[in-house]
């Protein structure tokens, strides 16, 4: 018996196993860097990557010059990347920019509402938008051999082929 | 007997908070890094020792820098 209670409390102090927050649409309404709001409708028809990264983190960080090359290389194919910080200090995004300069949609959430609405298990992770609104894909984590899939992924959404130059 | 070990079980299952992902900023600071502190302690022993206070081990070597990222 004691055993068992022993099993069932160790069952309930165990952490979950991560997985992909299931979500349908992803409707957003953020500040950009300059304290525009921007939301999920100003991209409207569009493929859109919602990119939930932090100066802090290191996977983010490499994540960035792939994310502009294909924020670049898809443009014209209606394909727009936008970048939720979830930093508390607007100085340290601003630094990071400065060093890490991007092309694409930059927006903050300080406090964090729309990854604890979507209970993110890692940082970064990216939502795949289709033109319809509807999420096609979500990619936790980022890491160099992630990029083929993700390429992939973006250009079925935008029914386009890969052709992207690589991060070196 | 039974109930007190329960309540001991509940009580230090309490204890425990989580830090969600996007909550992580604070862990990366510079004074969280054990290199940071003027110290003749060996970084072998002062990972140790924060093995021993946080009750986790590992992932002191990749590229996340203490945020438990990826």
């Amino acid at each position: 018996m004691r055993f068992a209670l022993l099993l069932v409390l160790l069952a309930g102090c165990a952490t979950a196993k991560s997985t992909a927050p299931s979500v349908e649409r992803l409707d957003f309404a953020l500040p950009n860097t300059t304290g525009q709001t921007v939301s999920n409708a100003d991209f409207a028809g569009k493929v859109v990557l919602i990119d939930f990264w932090a100066t802090w983190c290191k996977p983010c960080e490499a994540s960035f010059p792939f994310y502009d090359e294909l924020a670049k290389a898809y443009a014209e194919d209606g394909f727009e990347i936008v970048a939720i910080s979830v930093d508390e200090e607007d100085e340290a995004v601003a630094r990071f920019l400065e060093t890490h300069p991007v092309s694409f949609t930059i927006l903050r959430d300080p406090e964090g509402t729309i990854p604890e609405r979507l209970d993110l298990k890692t940082m970064p992770t990216a939502v795949l938008v289709g033109r319809d609104g509807k999420v096609v894909h979500v990619h936790e984590g980022f890491f160099p051999e992630d990029e083929d899939l993700l390429e992939q992924k973006i250009a079925a959404a935008l029914g386009t082929t890969p052709g992207a130059p690589k991060t070196p | 007997m039974r109930v007190v070990v329960f309540v001991i079980a509940a009580l230090a299952c309490a204890s425990c908070a989580e830090v969600k992902p996007w909550q992580r900023g604070a862990l990366t600071h510079a004074s969280m890094e054990p290199e940071d502190r003027p110290t003749t302690l060996s970084r072998e022993f002062l990972s140790h020792v924060f093995d021993v206070r946080e009750g986790s081990k590992g992932a002191g070597g990749q590229a996340g820098g203490g945020c438990g990222c990826n």
